[in-house]
């Protein structure tokens, strides 16, 4: 029989899982100041009061299931196993149906506990939660005839701790690749009263959105409450359509950089409630993501961004090549593709890491892009808005098949339903918390404002508002 | 799901206002005329009009929405107490096309040659209402004494009269700014003139334009009648025809009509002739002479501004005329080069004999047509105007100049202090003399794939916003 490949990519994964575990154990080891990843302090945690429970060492069956994050369970059952076992404990892995069963299967097995733990990422607060049931299975004098009675009462051990990157990547490794993953969803967020031109987006703790118009910059919640504004100098000799670029992320925690054409970039700081200058330069900020910050410069007069690329914010920025384009893409966690731009006629070109063209051009798409790994399989997907939008717009997510490269032709995921206006801009960082990208995209309205909407795959969104 | 070829992705590309306007790209446009006159303070018809919305700037502008907007200056003109006088301040950082940085000292520059002598403007009305005016206007002052240079950027006019439209004048494009000691033809717009060909003028994106550049690299204006702006149309020679009528499988936009047409009986050489005259040039049928003698589309005037500047009262109804007593003999002046107005006239002729007035048709210059009129030397004429201003104020200031000289267009001024627009356009049209006949305006037609087409309450175009969408994508083409 042929072996199925989501089998195959399950091992892949659980192998990947089991290295980034071990890495997560001996990390402690090698440099005591680490903080232990949270599977090993959820074990620790649970160990410790399975300890006090059951008052001296036994043998105990542990079942451990991790839904929505599959390859959680292999390393926290590892974990867990391994913190009672220092305990003096004796761990049998049990992989038993649920229910009054399992305890019987468990007692058979010579353990006198089960410990049944279910674990999962909390949507939106990156915590790694665990509940789980202490259930003794020592058989009862009075009770031994009847199987389905248990033999004592069971108890519930319930908590989190945060969920550190190691442990988001794991609950994000294998549970959703060689699938086409979760059902992604298009949702309304808030509205504005004044045009978006680009948007920022990061997950510092508290996921915010920066907003850039032509008159302010203003950090706003998911939930569109604004927490800091920064009123913009009107005084811009700027092109005849204002354009601005954004970036939140690596500049450093409550920082905002922005670029507008015709005057440059300009680091914003949240202190104490409000957004402050914290300084300026003359490049324009592209990008702030995991391998640091991406400059670029407009071109002298145009609402257009030169091919300038630069990791630092060059004065007199050169360009590479006499490409231009009007919008900049940075993924969170680069792939293959890092990066991409869309010219003023509507065609993306893909960057990699090193900022050279991946793959061919893609064309017909609009100003609204961003690239999230959508799915948590490594690679970045293509969020893009409709070249042709009008009063109304049209989100589309492009994902590559599992195991091709750039270099083949996407798929189209997801094409969204009309939405009002025209999206100008978008942005992607894990905004929900749930370990996973996500998009936001702001459109203009014909009335004016904008509006913002996240694509996501958090389940919590899966309800229409 | 569906799979999709990366390059041809998505959609035919038609119309990109999911992706911001491109730069670039040569577009042609065909007026009705090719621009005589590029100097602002002189133009007067609408392919003049339409080069000066490209080559100039004025310190205000009227929005699309009508709303009056700063351009050159930082901020809307200030009105002191008592309005009559106000404060303007520029824009930081302005310059000319030739690099010169415009100044306070160019707009108050601007503003005296609009009545000075040599200057020959039809558009001293804009600056009329300044103090000084009759002193630059009559050769005793070379300079406005109202316009006080307060410093590089800033200045202050001081009115005659209480004007509070005065901002409203300064919009209309003959009051842009030019630089002192010229050209004229060098000014502060998104295009500046690179060459000047037979019948053609090809102008260049100015990259200094306080709004941004615009975003075609270069324009091409050229005068063509119907037959060869059709022709280029279909050849795809000319990206945009404005021209009475609209070209043929372009979906055009109609342009409010803000060329005037009317008659003007001189009832100081008539006498009680003119009131005869008069009287019989109001009963004719305005809709049937709208149709003969205006191009593109053109509706009865019922009075003395275009609907578009002054909302009135519908047209008339046609009366029954009594013949005039006595056959009286008129000269009939229309000025040379408008096909239109030579028709009116002649139809105007049989017309008036019907009812007993022989009317010779004179066809003269434009200037000389206007010298007439202003000088009071004429019987009958018939007068096209196309107004450069927005707003019922400004405009009864520059019909009554235009039909009625300097002296009209003050009183007129005097008038709005004290009374509505609509009264005083009632006023002045029975004062000259001036029977409303038809209103006229023009076709916008684009070529498909033309983007940004936008349309001025003074019915020009704003060439620089124009972009011309990408073409459908093609297989294996590099972006």
């Amino acid at each position: 029989m042929p072996e199925d490949a989501s089998e195959s990519a399950g091992r892949e994964h659980r192998a990947l899982a089991a290295l980034l575990l071990l890495f997560a154990l001996a990390a402690p080891a090698l440099a005591g100041e680490i903080e232990p990843a949270a599977v090993v302090r959820v074990a620790s945690e649970l160990a410790e009061r399975v300890a006090r429970e059951a008052g001296a060492p036994e043998p105990v069956a542990l079942q451990v299931a991790a839904p929505g994050a599959d390859a959680l369970a292999g390393p926290l059952a590892a974990a867990i196993s391994e913190a009672l076992s220092r305990r003096g404990f004796a761990v049998a892995l049990f992989a038993a149906s649920s229910g009054p069963g399992a305890e019987e299967a468990a007692r058979i097995l010579g353990a006198d506990r089960l410990l049944r733990v279910v674990a999962g990422l909390v949507p939106g607060r990156r915590e790694l939660v665990v509940s789980a049931e202490s259930v003794p299975t020592r058989p009862s004098f009075f009770l031994q005839r009847v199987p389905e009675y248990r033999a004592g009462a069971a108890r519930l051990l319930d908590f989190s701790v945060p969920a550190d990157e190691t442990t988001l990547l794991l609950a994000r490794a294998g549970s959703r690749a060689g699938s086409t993953g979760p059902a992604l969803f298009v949702r309304p967020l808030f509205q504005v009263e004044e045009r978006v031109l680009a948007v920022g987006a990061g997950a510092d703790g508290i996921a915010s959105l920066a907003l850039v118009s032509e008159r302010s910059v203003s950090v706003v919640s998911l939930g569109g409450v604004v927490r800091a504004r920064y009123a913009l100098d009107p005084d811009v000799r700027g092109p005849r359509r204002p354009a601005a670029t954004a970036a939140v992320g690596s500049l450093g925690a409550g920082r905002v950089a922005i670029g507008r054409a015709g005057a440059g970039g300009l680091l914003l700081a949240m202190e104490a409630g409000a957004l402050l200058p914290a300084g300026s330069f003359p490049a324009v900020p592209l990008a702030a993501g995991e391998r640091g910050a991406l400059f670029g410069a407009y071109v002298p007069g145009k609402a257009v961004l030169a091919d300038a690329l630069s990791l630092s914010p060059d004065p007199a920025p050169r360009p590479r090549s006499e490409r231009e384009f009007v919008s900049f893409a940075a993924a969170p966690r680069p792939g293959r593709v890092a990066f991409a731009w869309v010219s003023g006629d509507g065609v993306a070109t893909l960057l990699g890491p090193d900022l050279e063209p991946v793959g061919p051009p893609l064309e017909g798409v609009g100003a609204g892009l961003a690239l999230a790994d959508l799915y948590g399989d490594g690679e970045p997907e293509v969020v893009a808005s409709a070249p042709d939008a009008g009063a109304t717009d049209r989100v589309r997510v492009l994902r590559w098949p599992a195991g091709a490269g750039p270099e083949a032709p996407p798929v189209v995921v997801l094409e969204s339903a009309a939405l009002p206006g025209s999206i100008q801009c978008g942005a992607s960082a894990d905004l929900t918390g749930d370990g996973l990208d996500d998009v936001v995209v702001a459109a203009a309205l014909p009335e004016g404002g904008s509006q913002l909407w996240l694509v996501t795959s958090d389940l919590r969104f899966a309800e229409a508002r | 799901m569906r799979r999709l070829a990366p390059l041809a992705l998505l959609l035919p590309l038609a119309a990109l206002a999911g992706l911001p306007p491109r730069y670039g790209g040569d577009l042609g446009v065909a007026l009705p005329a090719a621009p005589a006159n590029l100097d602002p303070a002189r133009l007067s018809d609408p392919s003049e009009l339409e080069a000066a919305r490209a080559l100039h700037s004025t310190l205000v502008e009227t929005g699309p929405d009508g709303a009056l907007r700063p351009a050159l200056l930082a901020a809307l003109p200030e009105a002191e107490p008592g309005g009559r006088a106000f404060r303007l301040r520029l824009r930081p950082g302005l310059r000319f096309h030739d690099g010169r940085p415009l100044t306070a000292a160019d707009v108050a520059a601007s503003l005296s040659r609009l009545l000075a002598p040599g200057t020959r403007s039809p558009h001293g009305w804009i600056a009329l209402p300044v103090a000084g005016a009759d002193d630059v206007r009559e050769g005793r002052a070379s300079s406005l004494s109202g316009v006080q240079v307060v410093g590089e950027l800033e200045l202050r006019v001081a009115l005659d009269l209480p004007f509070p439209e005065f901002p409203r004048a300064l919009a209309a494009l003959p009051a842009a700014v030019v630089p002192r000691g010229g050209p004229v033809t060098t000014g502060a717009g998104p295009f500046r003139l690179a060459s000047r060909g037979e019948g053609t003028l090809r102008l260049a994106a100015f990259d200094g334009y306080w709004r941004g550049r615009a975003y075609p690299d270069a324009l091409s204006l050229s005068g063509m009648d119907a037959r060869r702006a059709a022709r280029a149309f279909a050849r795809g020679e000319v990206d945009l025809v404005v021209r009475p009528e609209s070209a043929s499988g372009a979906a055009a936009r109609e342009l409010p009509s803000t060329t005037a047409t009317y008659a003007v009986v001189n009832a100081k050489r008539l006498g009680r002739l003119a009131a005869d005259l008069r009287h019989a040039l109001l009963a004719l049928d305005r809709s049937e002479l709208a149709r003969l003698g205006g191009r593109g589309h053109a509706t009865p005037l019922a009075g003395l501004l275009p609907p578009s500047l002054l909302s009135g009262s519908p047209a008339p109804a046609p009366r029954a005329l009594a013949r005039v007593a006595g056959n009286p003999k008129v000269e009939l002046l229309v000025a040379a080069g408008s096909d239109g107005n030579r028709a009116l006239a002649d139809r105007l002729q049989v017309k008036l004999f019907d009812h007993g007035v022989r009317a010779a048709v004179a066809v003269v210059a434009p200037e000389a047509l206007a010298s007439r009129i202003a000088s009071g030397s004429f019987d009958l004429a018939v007068v096209s105007l196309t107004f450069t201003s927005v707003g019922a104020q400004p405009a009864l200031l520059e019909a009554a100049w235009a039909l009625g000289g300097p002296q009209a267009s003050r009183r007129a001024l005097s008038r709005l202090s004290q009374a509505e627009p609509a009264a005083v356009a009632g006023e002045l049209a029975e004062e000259l003399g001036v029977v409303p006949l038809f209103a006229a305006g023009l076709h916008a037609s684009p070529r498909p794939g033309l983007l940004g087409l936008e349309v001025l309450p003074d019915a020009t175009v704003e060439l620089g916003d124009l972009s011309v969408a990408p073409r459908p994508a093609r297989e294996g083409r590099a972006p």
